[in-house]
């Protein structure tokens, strides 16, 4: 109980002392939202006398305040669940997290649980069969996947699956099938919603297993190796156990300890880990939020956004140690 | 027993998450002219259909404007306005159509356009700077009254502000009126206006209600779907959707749009892209120059800010290094698809040259300010104010002062192009190092750019307006800039010029400045800006226009001074397409004949694509032997004439009907037994036809019977005979026999007679 009060205690000073860090450190960028807006209008060939003028009237309001107060409201409005509002949408921010969060969940944690499950089963394989060709081909695979970057596979995969296969093709549309769900078809609880959410997660599900993969595998791969060389492995051969419970019972569970911690820390990764595959496959997630906060300057959106990710590999932490302490009775925290 | 079922209901689950993707959802074949193109929006919530807030979604064929206004030659062409008057500079009158319905059924009139304006006010848009008052003389004419002579505000009443619906922004313009009438002013003093202009901004409309040829079907993460609004009133339109077709990834994009799966495109492309398109045979290409450019700002201070001599403060240096840069390479380098190099160092765009000043006095007096690319004729200029070479090659002037320059740059132009000008510049002795900037920090009213804390600074050239009001007024009146001395001399005025006070009088046209001072003004700064270069003009990117030639046409002749003006303003540009009604689906006509070796037709038989409502004459010619019977248009007969006129309304199938001819040989048997009608003889017939032959025997002769190729074929003297093959038909007659005829009387005759008298001599006898 001790242990975990003084975890929760640490959990919340990193999160504060990431609050702060982050509110200064997007206000130290060079640009602010205003310049940034009035920059794209001087591009478009506006005057710039008049491109300042059309952007301070269009913006909900302009932050005039100095930057001490500003930080003050800011951490009051946090403990109230307000994260302050956007400058360049004009939304609050709460309203914007709320609207991308789920999608950004859905995706990525299909797409963890699929590669944390196809990386555990392919990386005890190629421990059993290691030195054999398949070893070779699948530890080389999982190592190239693994260095590709995700945005990459993923235009590779439209390009490929999508335009050139037109396997993920509307032909009525004519048109990639990107996006969260057919907009054809009205939202709701219904089997021809839900399959359509699931059918278009498809592609953007493939490209984010494809570049996390490897690293399951390797890590599984080499925690398997270790255990395999363990005397209680070696007893229960011994004994004549079946060799599927020896893989699954005595082998996979005590391989996989470590993996679940790096899962564990993994689910606190899933908002920043979908920058680039919800930008290219237009999903309406986090990801997509941040990459434009960020273009934008939009402080309050880059804050809110950054909190969410701080906040999520904290509890994410603070989860793997109890996790582990759960899973593995040799390890107890006082 | 319960691992289990805990494996077989994880097994069952995993079956339907990987199954009920699959099952899928076959999309309703749906057969609609739909419009492809690709847009970048922001999808709700952040995108949102507020037009006067930022974010909003794309509404340019939603709304309209008064007018649509050509760039090129500065005409509008009436739209929702039908006519407009401009007294004095002073008072507006606007007429608008009548007849125009909103996309909810409401009638569009002069109420619509009055709110659009005081929610624009709200804005604090630089037209209500001249404007005093608007008011509403009938149900469609409003009077706009400035409040100083201007030229600035028709092209924003006619063309840059659209009429949006009084139903969303009425009530808002209406307090906004109030409040104008209480006598405040938000130039003056904007708090009275802080809560409408809150409210303003943060309305969010279910839907935008607009007057244009499309309303909005739907908006999803990937696409927005416009359907077409039966009632516009230019009439319905032949597209039945427009898709704006969101795709992030712009490889993805370019290779749909290589596939011809898009219809229209406007992109300023890298080479790479552009070659995609290039020789495909279903898309014309447009380039269209912007009417932005690049251009190079010297710093024309004697000394720097760290008091050191400043080589720039002098025009030969300037000069030196206009001559160096070779405009067309660097453009190329910047814009490996296409750029426009400046030709003339006037200061702004080479599409307004001839608007700005006219012929006879480029040829006059800017002829040799072309700064053509001459390294020989840079280094004589430096030679000639006694520069020397260093023995590390660059240049340095009399006082010791080396010719090294930083250049800095936020945009505009790459870092490609500025280490290209910079390698141009080392050749001729002269050093440049770019150094790259944020745009929102150097382009800030208190950055480098404005502040002249640059050597070499990279901005931006436009309009002769907006460029000389850069250079001369902004520069030297309101910011430091670039430090240029504002009194100048021109050649053809003794006294100098102070170029601060001359773009300042400019800029009171109309209101004290006539048009003919303006001209002279446009000609006396060109003049400076060539002969003393306090900047120089480089080039301005080219964007190009990809239209799908395969799937639609009516687009106007490439060489139509319509696409000039979708150098900029695009979206707002390219909807007159739309607006007009002139995009108009592709069909295949396809011509055929049958036989295929029965004819042939002009044009020849094929599939070929025409623009929806093209007339096509066609004429059919048949081949020997055979004849032209009809036309079958889609299967159903349409006529019999060989030349039709087809207009192309869909997908459509010519046929041209040719039937084979066949001989009919009519003969008499025996010859002179008798006639036939026809006469007797060969004729050709078109399959299918019936002949009536009629057999008239001689005197002497009975018609027998007719033989049709060798066999009886009826004892009547007329007989209907089908053209199927060739056929011979014999007629037979037979000869009448005499003998019988006269003998067996004369026979009986004679046997009577002979009888008589035999009985007459018994009796004589007896007596």
């Amino acid at each position: 109980m001790r242990w975990f009060i003084r975890r929760a205690i640490t959990a919340a000073i990193t999160i504060f002392a990431s609050l702060t860090i982050i509110f200064f450190l997007v206000r130290v960028m060079p640009g602010n939202p205003i310049d940034m807006m009035v920059a794209q209008l001087i591009m478009q060939g506006l005057d710039p006398e008049e491109a300042y003028r059309r952007v301070m009237a269009m913006v909900p309001f302009v932050p005039t305040d100095p930057l001490w107060k500003q930080y003050i409201d800011y951490i009051i409005g946090f403990l109230k669940g307000d994260l302050g509002r956007s400058i360049h949408y004009g939304a609050p921010v709460t309203t914007i997290l709320t609207y991308g969060i789920p999608w950004t969940v859905f995706l990525v944690s299909i797409s963890l649980i699929i590669s944390f499950s196809l990386g555990v089963i392919i990386g005890m394989y190629i421990a059993y069969k290691r030195g054999g060709i398949l070893d070779r081909f699948l530890s080389i695979f999982s190592s190239v996947t693994r260095a590709i970057p995700p945005y990459v596979i993923g235009i590779l995969v439209v390009l490929i699956f999508a335009l050139q296969l037109k396997l993920f093709w509307d032909p009525v549309r004519r048109s990639p099938i990107l996006g969260p769900y057919d907009p054809r078809i009205q939202p709701g609880f219904t089997l021809e919603f839900i399959s359509s959410v699931l059918y278009y997660a498809i592609l953007p599900v493939a490209s984010y297993v494809i570049t996390t993969f490897g690293a399951w595998a390797l890590q599984m791969k080499s925690s398997t190796v270790s255990v395999l060389g363990e005397y209680y492995v070696m007893a229960a051969e011994a004994r004549g156990l079946p060799e599927r419970r020896i893989v699954i019972s005595y082998v996979g569970r005590n391989a996989i300890l470590p993996l679940f911690t790096s899962l564990a820390i993994s689910i606190g990764h899933i908002f920043s880990g979908s920058v680039f595959i919800e930008t290219i496959f237009s999903y309406p997630g986090i990801g997509r939020f941040i990459s434009a906060s960020i273009s934008n300057r939009d402080y309050m959106v880059i804050s809110g956004c950054f909190l969410l990710i701080v906040v999520a590999v904290v509890l994410s932490n603070l989860f793997a140690d109890l996790l582990y302490g759960k899973l593995d009775p040799r390890i107890r925290f006082r | 027993m319960l691992r289990k079922w805990l494996k077989i209901s994880l097994a069952i689950l995993l079956a339907l998450f990987l199954t009920l993707p699959l099952i899928g959802v076959v999309p309703a074949q749906e057969e609609k002219i739909v419009f492809r193109r690709l847009w970048g929006y922001n999808p709700p919530p952040v995108g949102h259909w507020n037009y006067f807030a930022s974010g909003c979604l794309p509404t340019w064929l939603i709304y309209e404007p008064l007018t649509h206004y050509f760039p090129a030659n500065g005409t509008y062409l009436p739209h929702l306005a039908e006519n407009w008057t401009y007294q004095d500079y002073m008072v507006f009158t606007l007429k608008l159509r009548k007849g125009v319905k909103w996309h909810d059924g409401s009638e569009f009139n002069a109420t619509d356009v009055w709110s659009t304006w005081y929610c624009i006010y709200l804005l604090k848009d630089r037209a209500w700077y001249y404007l005093k008052n608007i008011t509403i003389a009938d149900r469609y004419t409003l009077i706009f009254y400035m409040s100083e002579k201007n030229d600035y505000c028709p092209f924003y009443i006619l063309w840059h502000w659209v009429a949006l619906p009084r139903m969303i922004y009425g009530d808002i313009a209406r307090r906004v009126y109030e409040k104008i009438r209480q006598g405040y002013n938000i130039f003056a003093d904007e708090s009275p206006f802080v809560d409408l202009r809150k409210e303003l901004l943060d309305m969010r409309p279910e839907r935008p209600i607009g007057t244009g040829p499309f309303k909005l079907k739907y908006v999803s993460e990937t696409e927005i779907v416009l359907e077409k609004f039966e009632d516009y009133w230019r009439g319905i339109p032949d597209i039945d959707e427009i898709h704006l077709l969101r795709v992030t990834a712009t490889d993805v994009a370019w290779q749909m749009l290589s596939e011809g799966q898009l219809d229209y495109h406007w992109a300023i492309p890298t080479k790479e892209q552009h070659d995609l398109m290039v020789n495909k045979p279903y898309w014309k290409i447009i380039g269209v120059p912007r009417p932005v450019g690049i251009t190079l700002y010297f710093n024309n201070r004697p000394k720097r800010p760290d008091g050191t001599p400043n080589p720039l403060y002098y025009k030969e240096v300037r000069k030196a290094i206009a001559y160096a840069i070779n405009r067309t390479e660097v453009a190329y380098v910047q814009y490996p698809a296409g750029a426009t190099p400046a030709k003339y160092n006037v200061g702004f765009n080479p599409a307004g040259l001839y608007a700005a000043l006219n012929e006879s006095f480029i040829e006059t007096w800017l002829k040799d300010f072309t700064y053509d690319y001459n390294p020989a004729k840079a280094e004589e200029l430096l030679r000639s104010i006694g520069c020397t070479k260093g023995p590390d090659g660059i240049y340095r002037m009399p006082d010791g002062t080396k010719l090294e320059f930083t250049m800095k740059a936020a945009g505009y132009i790459n870092l490609q192009a500025m280490e290209a000008i910079a390698s141009q510049l080392e050749k001729v002795g002269i050093k440049v190092t770019p150094i790259w900037l944020d745009a929102a920090v150097f382009f800030a009213p208190e950055g480098d750019f404005y502040q002249g804390r640059y050597d070499i600074g990279v901005g931006v050239y436009g309009g002769a307006s907006f460029s000389f009001d850069e250079y001369y007024h902004k520069y030297l009146h309101v910011y430091p800039g670039h430090g240029m001395n504002p009194i100048q001399k021109v050649p053809w005025r003794e006294e100098p010029i102070n170029v601060t006070e001359r773009i300042l009088y400019a800029q009171t046209y109309p209101a004290k400045c006539t048009l003919n001072e303006l001209m002279e003004i446009y000609a006396e700064l060109s003049y400076i800006t060539c002969s003393e270069v306090p900047v120089f003009t480089l080039y301005s990117p080219t964007a190009y226009i990809y239209l799908n030639v395969y799937t639609f046409g009516g687009w106007p002749d490439p060489n139509d001074l319509y696409w000039m003006g979708l150098g900029s303003y695009e979206a707002h540009g390219s909807s007159y397409l739309f607006r007009w009604l002139l995009i108009k689906p592709n069909f295949n006509l396809t011509i055929s004949v049958t036989p295929s070796v029965g004819g042939t037709t002009t044009p020849a038989p094929g599939t070929a694509r025409y623009t929806k409502g093209t007339s096509i004459k066609v004429a059919a010619a048949p081949a020997s032997g055979y004849a032209f019977k009809e036309w079958r248009l889609d299967g159903e007969p349409a006529g019999t004439s060989p030349t039709i006129t087809v207009t192309v309304i869909k997908n459509s199938i010519l046929e041209a009907v040719f039937v084979p001819m066949f001989g009919l040989t009519i003969s008499v048997t025996p010859s002179g037994g008798g006639t036939t009608t026809p006469a007797p003889g060969t004729y050709t017939y078109v399959q299918g036809d019936k002949v009536t032959v009629t057999a008239s025997p001689a005197f002497g002769y009975n018609f027998k019977e007719w033989r049709l190729d060798g066999k009886p074929a009826g004892t009547s003297p007329t007989i209907t005979v089908t053209i199927d093959a060739p056929h011979t038909l014999e007629a037979a007659f037979e000869r009448i026999p005499y003998e019988l005829y006269i003998g067996v009387p004369v026979a009986i005759i004679v046997i009577v007679v002979a009888v008589f008298l035999i009985l007459r001599r018994r009796r004589a006898v007896k007596a």
